[in-house]
């Protein structure tokens, strides 16, 4: 060991100091040295629960406005027409006429002849009137029947075969009794079914309106009425009456041969064998009245007359 | 003598009082034909 130099040997609370040259006294133990350096982070802990949802947030501003669209075009068919243009309409409605649709003056006048106009409900109206003053009309209580001047007071009615007689009906009406009347030579006891029929385009009877049901007839010159409550709108009917019993004598008040008429739809000759046909018969009928099936002529003093009794 | 018999609505029915025949008049004097 050279001069100069210290030793110092660590001894726990101890220091030994060894003088070798310039002796060195130690009078106390040196101050302690600074504290050393943290230590490293720990790792960090779990996540926690997520929080509540906040509240909605403020409605955002209006958008901007959106480009122009692009031009209509108008489309017209008749009877419009367009005196304009397709994107700058001018429209009216044509007149109309016999041959084309459109728009037509009303007018109230029942003379006029005029193709272009048309008739008011007031001017149907008064023609409706007009109408109805042409004809006697039903009186309630009376009784009427459809066709001949004078009546054949014992007509024979062959059995199962339905007699019609025209019936016109110039205004509405109700009938309350629907009639047949026994002739005055009837004897004996006859079923007799009465009833109405439409009439056909072609002027014949075709549906039934009402069959009323039958009377039973047990005496001559007696007429047999059925209740009934049936409304006729105007038009042509045919009364109808068939003999499903035939009496001994079956006779009825009935039809007169080539008697005038006063249906004038019905046929008539001035000469030869075919008289004024005063009804139409449809034999082989028995039971409930149906649709009108072959129907004859009848010209004889033949047939039954039915009545209906005006509400 | 004439007469007038009367039947109420669907006509003769033998199920019914009279017939159904609801109303008879005899009339004294007979229309001339």
């Amino acid at each position: 060991m050279s001069d100069n130099t210290l030793t110092v040997t660590e001894v726990v609370n101890s220091v030994t100091v060894t003088p070798i040259t310039n002796t060195v006294t130690v009078s106390e133990v040196g101050t302690q040295g600074p504290a050393g350096t943290n230590g490293t982070n720990g790792t960090n802990g779990t996540n926690g629960t997520n929080g509540a949802t906040g509240a909605t947030g403020a409605t955002g501003a209006t958008g901007a406005t959106g480009a122009q669209g692009s031009s209509g075009v108008v489309t017209v068919n008749a009877p419009l027409t367009n005196a304009g243009t397709s994107s700058a309409a001018n429209l009216s409605v044509s007149t109309g006429s016999t041959s084309a649709v459109g728009v037509l003056q009303l007018t109230d006048s029942t003379s006029s002849t005029s193709t272009t106009t048309a008739a008011t409900p007031n001017a149907v109206t008064t023609v409706n009137n007009k109408i109805d003053t042409m004809y006697i009309p039903f009186v309630s209580g009376n009784y009427y029947r459809g066709v001949g001047i004078t009546t054949n007071a014992s007509a024979s009615a062959a059995v199962n075969t339905t007699y019609y007689t025209p019936f016109f009906v110039p205004q509405t009406t109700t009938f309350d009794r629907i009639v047949v009347r026994t002739g005055s030579t009837f004897s004996g006891t006859a079923s007799v079914r009465l009833g109405i029929y439409n009439s056909s385009a072609s002027g014949l009877p075709t549906t039934v309106v009402l069959d009323a049901g039958t009377v039973s007839a047990t005496a001559g010159q007696t007429a047999y009425l059925i209740t009934i409550s049936q409304q006729l709108t105007p038009g042509i009917y045919w009364l109808a009456a068939n003999t499903q019993t035939a009496a001994t004598t079956n006779t009825y008040l009935g039809v007169v041969a080539n008697n005038a008429t006063t249906y004038t739809g019905q046929p008539f000759s001035f000469f030869g064998s075919l008289g004024t046909v005063q009804y139409y018969s449809e034999s082989s009928i028995t039971g409930a009245f149906a649709t009108a099936g072959t129907l004859a002529q009848g010209t004889a003093s033949a047939g039954i007359y039915t009545f209906l009794r005006a509400a | 003598m004439a007469k007038m018999v009367t039947y109420g609505l669907g006509g003769h029915d033998p199920s019914k009082p009279n017939n159904n025949i609801v109303e008879e008049i005899d009339l004294p004097d007979e229309e001339q034909e």
